[in-house]
């Protein structure tokens, strides 16, 4: 039901107490977005813009001999070339840890690569022309000696004594470790009649964002004030990282959120060549302009759920779940991401492992390692593919060891619906679930028992059908709690008090959720 | 790199003469050269249909076609087709179905969908979806894009929706 009100002047439904709970309510920009008439950062231009493109390591990690630009700037259209000792003047380095994430290490990172490329794709240099295509042209006369330095990849081998130590100023691979020990594990898994055992492995995903990531920043000299037009889930944070970084006062940065063509995650982060291209702005004096490619995109958005991780369970013959384990390894790249850190992914493997079953006894140890390649951090789901999989993966393995249907074997171990409110073993407390409910609901919809024999009976003519079942809790949102967690500033840092809203459409109709504050 | 050339077109209805470099494509000079930004770029390689517009009648990646190759020929953009009103019907079963989130592809999947209803009057699940199925979405999930398109093809035959 869609609720208008043709004349302003009556009040309409929509405006007595709670009206708006449980309506369709009309979203204030489709019209714009559905004529073209949106603004994306993409769009946008600004007098005197310069577009900037960077140069990046074709290397896992190598040192940077020398850089030689000359006949890059004299390309008609080149307004400069910059590299990280020049960008050094105006932008300090950053380190993506958080308070709350205890032990969790990173090193200084800086807008662009000084002296050495950590991974393929790491901006060495920017060049800054009057167009987008001039600037290509002359990235690809920028001459960049390298000397090769041994990469570490495999994040198995990435804590072994010898493998090289990315950052030496650290000591060692390991960003990060949390390790996990509920209930009785050891005994639990000496009562269990059967214990299974499996790897599980996932591969390296991205966000694909369908406009890629996008910023401007335009620097007044004369007013000594910033102005970012970026495509980014957390506006607030942004100004206060620019401003942080850049040496100014809250105060003389100034962030517009536009459109935004999708984010899932992808753009809740600060990149490096954002930075730059604030830093840029600052440096030149004029305007700059940074859209990344969809190779770019690729390449240097973050990536997330790359993960090796050991499971293990313990049951009894009846079904019973004792206990669940996992050693979880990830690897990140070779810096934690800023500001909200690449250890909350693994945090969260680990939170959520064993969630929707009633076994108290839980051990998980996270480990979080550097590596030479593209930055990992969290987007859309975090931790949940992961963690759902492993979970899901060894009740199956362990109702096909006993012999047990896969759904008998979640009947008999899900939290039952009258146990709330409740704490997994991880601490993560539950309110008002219905597994059972869920699960009854489900068999009757995909009527099982039919679905099985069709199964049996096509099995017979070489037909192989699978039928998969998972249970999953989805952490929701925690707002502050998770905004404003471990030093993550989003607003107001400097004890002012003032309440801004400034959000825009990212993917999943903000404008819509701003309608009903 | 040779220089400009010369170029004269139609786009949604306009006269526009330009001079051009060979190497622009359809997609930046309507979005650079005329501020028709409606046209959105989202891969540059022709893969995503975010740069969909129709030249000559047939939709086209403005990705992938150069601004050169367009002398004489008739351009029109998200732009044009809502300022004539040609998809004001579908434009507004979008909106009741809620066809759009972060709204990046809309323009490219309106045009897509466009191109279909004027084909076919009334195309099956299928046909709508192998039709947009060059049209990427990160957002919907497609389904409500496809209830869109079929609702606008049954209501343009006469039928309620």
């Amino acid at each position: 039901m869609t609720i208008t009100s043709p004349n302003p002047e009556i009040l309409s439904e929509l405006d007595r107490p709670n009206s708006y709970i449980g309506k369709v309510v009309p979203r204030p920009n489709l019209e714009r977005l559905m004529q073209g008439r949106g603004l994306y950062v993409s769009d946008m231009e600004l007098p005197r813009m310069g577009h900037v493109v960077f140069l990046r390591s074709p290397y896992a990690h190598a040192r940077i001999i020398a850089i030689d630009a000359s006949e890059a700037r004299r390309l008609p259209g080149v307004i400069a070339v910059v590299t990280g000792d020049d960008l050094a003047a105006v932008i300090t380095p950053w380190v993506g840890v958080l308070s709350h994430l205890k032990g969790l290490k990173s090193a200084p990172q800086h807008a662009l690569a000084i002296e050495r490329a950590c991974w393929q794709g790491e901006a060495v240099a920017a060049i800054v022309a009057n167009s987008r295509a001039v600037a290509e042209d002359a990235a690809e006369i920028v001459s960049v000696e390298y000397q090769e330095l041994e990469a570490v990849t495999d994040m198995r081998t990435a804590l072994d004594p010898q493998s090289p130590v990315i950052h030496a100023s650290l000591g060692d691979n390991l960003a990060f470790e949390r390790n996990l020990d509920a209930g009785a594990v050891n005994a639990a898994f000496a009562d269990s009649e059967e214990v299974v055992e499996a790897d599980f492995i996932f591969g390296r995903h991205t966000g694909a964002t369908l406009e890629p990531r996008a910023v401007l920043a335009d620097w007044n000299e004369a007013e000594r004030r910033l102005t970012i037009y970026q495509g980014t889930q957390a506006p607030h944070m942004v100004q206060n990282i620019a401003a942080l970084h850049l040496r100014l006062q809250d105060s003389q940065v100034r962030v517009v959120c536009k459109d935004v063509g999708g984010s899932f995650g992808i753009k809740v982060h600060i990149y490096a060549d954002e930075m730059a291209t604030y830093a840029l702005s600052k440096l030149l004096r004029r305007p700059i302009k940074f859209v990344a490619d969809r190779v770019e995109s690729f390449n240097t958005d973050i990536h997330a759920r790359d993960h090796r991780c050991k499971g293990r369970i313990g049951v009894k013959h009846d079904g019973t779940i004792m206990a669940f384990e996992i050693d979880d390894l990830t690897g990140i790249g070779p810096y934690s991401m800023y500001p909200r850190t690449s250890a909350i992914e693994a945090n969260q493997v680990a939170n959520l492992v064993g969630g929707p079953y009633l076994t108290k006894n839980y051990r998980a140890r996270a480990r979080v390692v550097f590596q030479n390649k593209n930055v990992m951090c969290q987007y859309r789901a975090v931790g949940h593919p992961i963690a759902c999989s492993v979970t899901e993966g060894l009740v199956d393995l362990a109702a096909a060891r006993i012999g047990m249907d896969p759904v008998e074997i979640r009947r008999r171990n899900l939290i039952g619906d009258d146990a709330y409110p409740c704490a997994s073993p991880s601490g993560l407390r539950f309110e008002l679930l219905s597994h059972h409910a869920a699960l009854n609901k489900l068999m009757t919809m995909m009527n099982y028992e039919g679905l099985r024999s069709e199964q049996a009976q096509l099995r017979t003519k070489n037909i192989h059908r699978g039928i998969g079942i998972a249970s999953f809790i989805e952490v929701t949102n925690p707002s502050a709690a998770f905004y404003g967690v471990g030093g993550a500033r989003i607003s107001s840092p400097d004890g002012s008090f003032s309440a801004i809203l400034t959000t825009r459409l990212t993917a999943v109709a903000h404008g819509l959720r701003e309608a009903r504050v | 790199m040779t220089g400009p050339v010369a170029i004269a077109l139609d786009i949604n209805g306009e006269r526009v003469d330009a001079h051009v470099l060979p190497r622009l494509n359809l997609a930046d000079f309507l979005r650079e050269h005329l501020k028709l930004t409606g046209t959105h770029v989202g891969c540059e390689h022709g893969f995503c249909g975010a740069c969909t517009v129709r030249v000559n009648g047939d939709i086209v990646r403005s990705c992938l076609i150069l601004a050169v190759q367009l002398h004489g020929a008739s351009v029109q953009t998200i732009e044009g087709l809502s300022d004539s009103g040609e998809i004001a019907d579908l434009q507004a079963v979008f909106r009741d179905r809620n066809a759009l989130q972060c709204g990046y592809c809309t323009p490219g999947m309106l045009m897509a969908a466009q191109d279909l209803l004027k084909q076919q009057p009334e195309p099956d699940r299928e046909r709508i979806r192998e039709h947009l199925s060059g049209n990427y979405c990160r957002c919907t999930g497609y389904q409500s894009i496809i209830d869109a398109v079929e609702t606008t093809a049954r209501m343009r035959a006469g039928h309620r929706p």
